[in-house]
């Protein structure tokens, strides 16, 4: 009997930008339908080239150099244009810091919705339309008519947020791939926008990969963590594992970086 | 109650500590600056009004770090610009060592810019891209002619030192450093004329953890040793926690609690309740966010 394939299986991956020495080196890690990696990591970290090979968009000149990622048991590289174009949107999807900036601003949101639906799908305009309302709705957007007529710039940055995870929602994606959803967000709109995200990705089974630097934000969500410095893996494991069980000098160094309402105060200790 | 706050704050403000309390404080006497009663309004497209800041109230003492936290659109930038005077009050007044300065004369106004200085979260964006290090750091010197000829390099490495940079860095470019190495010449340039007050407006919200950790550290080792005194602006709860020593809330235009930065996890607006809520800690059990 063979084990049905992990959602996502990524073995030994090592990314370069054009000739220069690999920025990600020896990358491995799976998930589960359903599951959450959290990747963690300092600017230079490769934590965001690691999920748009995923995605196959990587930047100018990015190319996997060694090792492979597998979806579903299917080895992506072998997928031509054409495969990326029924999988990217659909199955897989993504999620950027600033959503806002993915869309075309003299379009309005609706326009720019019912166009994604009907690209990969074919229901009609008004079907779509119902379609990106229900959407709307699941994320707590306004969901009404009038709302679809706004441009991107009339939304304030939660709500642009919670549309690209209405868009990369819309045909409930086995994976969604997240690149800071959060960090450009006001603190108490964050702490929403990880609930939404959780409260989906449990409700439709969606495995969630989501790159952040902020370990408060990782621990809250995260069933697995790594953690990632300049291009290697430092940690990787369950959540609780990684956190309070063993870690490298570098998680610790970061665990201790991060502020607290309970941790020690500098106006009190520093000399 | 050292302080005069609007109603609704002084409603929620309990343990807010006075001056003599504190522990770098000079101690009794007047406020190195004091906000009373400060407005600022915008008019509308529309013919409306938006009250940016409503009667804003506080002071703060030589040797003080006071933080001001606050999400988008509750006033704290606009605050900011009224005491860097880059915008006029609509009502209200800023008093700086006792001395009203809202209305001064442009001159007046040259010579108290001296006399508080600013860091902003992009230094990239600040500085002149075509300028050394050397020269970003003694131009404010050098605009109030307190610059003499070949004093550039010898002045510049001392306040590099300073902020924990290798005196090689003056003649860097800025492009040549990393973010957190700007943010550190910012605060050399910040400090070079010798200011009472250091604003710093979201100054290590765009850097690494571990960045911003060294640069926290940093600052308040700098403000023990010369007794400097700093105003913080930033929507990171925990990090005005741990580097001010009082707290000062703002949601839409208005103070709504003033606390000491210790018992800030004891404050009780409904609205500091959920800045604090809404900080994600890492702890062995997750907590549920209650929003």
């Amino acid at each position: 009997m063979t084990r049905e394939a992990a959602l996502v299986e990524v073995n030994n991956l090592s990314i370069a930008y054009g000739e220069a020495a690999p920025s990600v080196t020896d990358v491995t890690f799976s998930l589960e339908e359903g599951e959450i990696l959290v990747i963690v990591g300092e600017s230079g970290s490769g934590k965001t080239t690691v999920i748009r090979a995923l995605i196959g968009l990587l930047s100018v000149g990015g190319h996997v150099v060694a090792g492979g990622a597998n979806y579903r048991g299917q080895d992506i590289a072998t997928w031509s244009e054409e495969e990326w174009r029924k999988y990217r949107g659909t199955d897989i999807s993504m999620i950027f810091q600033d959503s806002g900036s993915a869309m075309d601003p003299i379009q309005t949101i609706g326009k720019q919705f019912i166009a994604h639906i009907r690209r990969h799908s074919d229901l009609d305009k008004g079907a779509a339309e119902t379609k990106a309302i229900e959407l709307m709705k699941m994320v707590s957007l306004p969901a009404d008519k009038d709302f679809l007529k706004r441009y991107p710039f009339e939304l304030s940055g939660g709500q642009r947020q919670r549309l690209g995870i209405a868009m990369a929602m819309a045909f409930t994606p086995h994976l969604l791939l997240a690149d800071e959803p959060t960090s450009a967000l006001d603190v108490t709109t964050q702490a929403q926008i990880v609930e939404e995200l959780m409260r989906l990705c449990q409700k439709s089974r969606t495995g969630i990969i989501m790159v952040t630097h902020n370990i408060g934000v990782a621990a809250h969500m995260a069933d697995k963590i790594m953690v990632m410095q300049q291009g290697k893996v430092v940690d990787y494991g369950s959540r609780d594992d990684v956190l309070f069980k063993e870690h490298s000098a570098y998680t610790q160094q970061l665990l201790q970086a991060v502020p607290t309402l309970g941790g020690t105060r500098y106006v009190d200790t520093v000399e | 109650m050292s302080t005069q706050l609007n109603k609704e704050a002084v409603a929620y403000t309990e343990n807010y500590g006075t001056h003599t309390s504190m522990a770098a404080a000079d101690g009794v006497g007047t406020p190195i600056l004091e906000v009373k009663g400060l407005c600022k309004n915008f008019s509308l497209p529309n013919g409306g009004t938006l009250q940016a800041c409503k009667e804003v109230c506080w002071s703060l003492w030589r040797g003080e770090s006071l933080g001001i936290v606050g999400e988008s659109g509750s006033g704290k930038s606009t605050l900011m610009k009224m005491i860097m005077q880059m915008t006029a009050p609509s009502g209200g007044e800023i008093y700086l060592n006792g001395v009203e300065i809202s209305k001064a004369s442009a001159k007046e106004k040259r010579e108290q810019r001296r006399k508080i200085q600013m860091v902003f979260q992009d230094s990239s964006q600040a500085f002149d891209p075509r300028m050394s290090v050397e020269d970003i750091i003694c131009e404010p010197l050098y605009n109030f002619g307190l610059l003499k000829k070949g004093e550039t390099t010898a002045i510049a490495t001392k306040y590099l030192e300073m902020v924990g940079l290798n005196g090689t860095f003056a003649k860097r470019y800025p492009h040549e450093m990393s973010g957190g190495q700007r943010q550190r010449v910012a605060i050399a340039r910040a400090l070079v004329l010798e200011p009472d007050i250091v604003v710093f407006d979201e100054a290590t919200s765009a850097l690494d953890v571990s960045v911003q950790d060294s640069i926290a550290k940093l600052l308040v080792k700098l403000q023990k040793e010369k007794n400097l005194t700093y105003l913080f602006v930033a929507h990171d709860i925990a990090l005005i926690r741990s580097i001010c020593h009082r707290v000062v809330v703002m949601y839409n235009g208005e103070v709504v609690e003033a606390i000491s930065a210790k018992h800030l996890t004891e404050a009780k607006h409904p609205y500091t309740r959920k800045l604090l809520a809404a900080v994600f800690e890492v702890t062995e059990h997750r907590k549920p966010v209650v929003l």
